[in-house]
This record gives structure tokens, sequence and C-alpha cells, in this order.
């Protein structure tokens, strides 16, 4: 049995098993939810829907997934379901690139990180979503793939016309190269 | 133009997964083709930049709320349904009442039994085998090894609050039967392996036992839902060979 697995295993009898999850993983999962829909509040939503839901589901873990990626999976598919809800509910098209910075953001980011962060929302989410996972959570080629359930070779190719349209877009903003 | 080639060389490199023969074809290309260089030095910098972007730092109360929210919620739904997966405490609770009483009267000869026994035979290393020393009460989260007539493994058990753990690792394809023998405020949650099929359980009054069949890892829950914090002693056996005895007492108690 794998050592993921049993730790899975384990928080059916140990609530400190599952605390430790929270704990170390609340960070990460909280940054590719920031990363992906741009709002710190909406942010901490997606963060805490994650944890609940890998909780429930606890009983139907794939063994196949280390921990973080089974996390990070679900974590990214919250992402996504906000995002469309937040589409439907403003009936508008939605761009969380519009949203306003609450003061709280904008002194957490100085002025390249609010740059590069406009210049990731204005990617589609296919591309974005492998930029978050290979720069912001520094995973491999192989392991986005588990994560998004897409062959290594897609990733490729999507994360590299991901960062020629993000030089593309952080020339247009007047970014220095 | 750059050619598509070497645009995905560039992005390799820039990943860090490229091959020496290639990083080498690749730079006496960029070293010919200036327009690829500058693409290369532009790319490089955007990749630099989302790698150097600061992580954002969550409220410090989160995942401590999270944690409250999610047990919250979990014991709200554990009220309304004490079913939680693995073997039903319902199970036992149901008996038709001619079984349940014969149950008891056994559950009582056996687990006086059991105790004369366990009363007579002090724990010791005399009566064991492998490492398991002592007729000292053991603490949480302690580790064992099993190594009996036929029969490697080990175990660890814990105990906190009204949770106690144990785990087993078993490497022989010989049945081994697993007792807890407690006071009558333990109540048997459910047992997990990866091995297909469900262990043989049986509930006495004060005894549970499992029968565990071939190799394998089994992570065993037990609930003190009452506090009453009396001491464990489990007992694994095998043929009526003594492979491990413990005494799991609470972790305050250590």
């Amino acid at each position: 049995m794998a050592e993921d697995e049993k730790i899975i295993m384990r928080i059916e009898f140990d609530r400190g098993a599952f605390e430790a999850i929270v704990e170390e993983y609340t960070k990460p999962v909280f940054n590719i939810a920031y990363r992906m829909v741009n709002d710190y509040e909406d942010a901490m939503d997606i963060t805490q829907t994650t944890f609940m839901k890998a909780y429930e589901k606890r009983g139907s873990y794939d063994s196949r997934y280390k921990v973080f990626s089974w996390l990070y999976r679900i974590a990214v598919n919250e992402s996504l379901n906000h995002i469309q809800k937040r589409k439907r509910e403003s009936n508008l098209t939605y761009d969380p690139a519009d949203r306003r910075l609450t003061p709280e953001q904008i002194m957490i980011q100085n002025e390249t990180a609010g740059r590069v962060q406009n210049a990731i929302m204005d990617l589609g989410l296919d591309h974005r979503m492998v930029v978050v996972l290979k720069h912001f959570q520094h995973l491999s080629y192989a392991e986005i793939g588990t994560i998004l359930d897409i062959p290594e070779k897609k990733v490729k190719s999507r994360l590299f016309s991901a960062r020629h349209l993000l030089k593309e877009k952080l020339s247009a903003k007047g970014f220095k190269q | 133009m750059i050619d598509d080639k070497y645009i995905k060389l560039i992005n390799l490199e820039i990943d860090g997964a490229i091959s020496d023969k290639d990083r080498n074809e690749l730079k006496r290309y960029l070293e010919s083709h200036p327009d690829a260089l500058e693409d290369y030095n532009a790319l490089r910098n955007t990749a630099d930049m989302l790698d150097g972007t600061e992580e954002i730092e969550p409220p410090a109360a989160l995942s401590r709320n999270i944690i409250e929210s999610i047990f919250e919620r979990h014991s709200e739904a554990k009220g309304r349904c004490l079913s939680t997966g693995g073997v039903s405490r319902r199970t036992f609770r149901w008996r038709p009442g001619f079984a349940f009483a014969a149950g008891i009267i056994a559950g009582l000869f056996l687990f006086a039994s059991a105790m004369l026994f366990v009363m007579k035979s002090p724990i010791g290393e005399g009566n064991l085998y492998g490492t398991i020393t002592g007729s000292k009460e053991t603490a949480v989260q302690r580790t064992a090894a099993i190594d009996g007539p036929g029969v490697q493994g080990s175990v660890s058990t814990r105990r906190s609050g009204e949770t106690i753990v144990t785990e087993l690792e078993i490497w022989s394809p010989k049945e081994i039967l697993v007792q807890f023998i407690h006071g009558d405020d333990i109540y048997f949650e459910s047992v997990r392996t990866e091995r297909p099929g469900t262990p043989r359980i049986s509930v006495f009054a004060g005894r549970i036992e499992l029968a565990l069949t071939g190799e394998g890892e089994y992570i065993i829950g037990l609930n003190d839902r009452s506090g009453s914090r009396s001491p464990i002693d489990l007992r694994i056996t095998s043929n009526g060979d003594v492979l491990f005895e413990e005494r799991i007492v609470q972790e305050s108690e250590r």
C-alpha cells in the first residue's frame, strides 16, 4: 500500500491525520485558487470547499494519485466551477482580471507581481491552469498531466504556447523583458 | 522565424527538462540566430518572473477554520446517522434478542476467562516472540516488529482522545487473530485494507476479534465514545502462538 493511500485511510479514524493534511496544503491550495480566480476572498472559499470535498470523498480516493495531486485536482476543478458560476451569476462576460483589488491584495502584490497576475488572468483557462501548476507550484509535466488528466505532450504544448502568450502580453503592457 | 524544433528546445531548456545533447544543439543554434536568442532571453525572463513571484499568504486562521467547519459539519451528519462506513455498530445492535442474550453470556464467560488468563500470565519476554518486551503499559504511536513462527510483520498503535488506531502489516499468508480486550466502553469502528474481501470480525462484550488472512496492511479503528479511557489489551496470535501483546493506554497517561 502506498504511503499516500495509508494517509487517506488513517483519516477514517484519526482526525489528526486530516488536520495535518489541511495544515500542510492550505497555502498551496489557496495559491492555486488565487492564481486562477484573482480574488482573495473567493480563493479562501475555494480552499475551504476543496478540503470539504476531499474529506467527503476520502472513501473514493484513487491510489494512483499522490495526496497533493488529488487535492490540487479538486482545487483546480473548484476554481473552474467558481469561474463558471460567477459567469452565470453576473450574466455578463466575467473577467476576473477586471475585479478590483482589495487593499489587502494591493499590499501583498508589488507592481511586478500585480502585472504578472493580470497577464495570467488574460490567458484562457487551459493555459492558465498549466502556468499556475508549473510556475507557482513547480510541478513536473507528468504531475500536471495527472492533475489535469491530459497527456504530458499536451501539458508541454499548452505550457509552451502559454508562455509565449504571456511574453507577448507583458510586452504589450509595457513591461520590459 | 524560429524553427518549431528550436521553440520546443528553448522551452525544455527553460523548464530544465532538456538533455545535454539537445542543450548543446540549442546553444549552437542560438549563437548563429540572434533573433532566436532574443526570443529565448525574453521567454527566460518571463519564466523567471513567474517563478520569482511570491506566494500569497492566506489568513493565518484559515486552516483552523477549515478544520473546525469540516468536523462540525461531519459530527452533525454523524449524529443523524451513526453508521460511518466499514462495519456498522448497528449490525450488532439489532440481532434477535435471544442471540444477543446468548452473546452477552458467552462474552462475559470469555471475558472472565481472558482476564483470568491475563492475570495469571503477565506480559513478559518469556512468552513473547520478537521484540516486544515488558509488562509496562505502553502508550501512543508505538511501532514494533512481529516475528513469530512463519509470521513476520509490524504493528503500531495510537490512542488519542476517543480514537484508537492499530496499523498492522503482515508478511505471511497465515491467519492472524487480533484481539482487543477491554472494559465495556470500546466500540469497533471499522477495518480498512487494500485486500479484497472483509476480515472476519466478532464483537463480544469486552472483546473484539478480527481474523485476518493473508499478507497485507490493515488499519483497525476503535472508538472510546464514552471517554472511559480504560486500558485495552491488544493481543495478536497465530495458531495459538502469541506474537504480540500490548496494553494500549491514553496518551496523557504515558
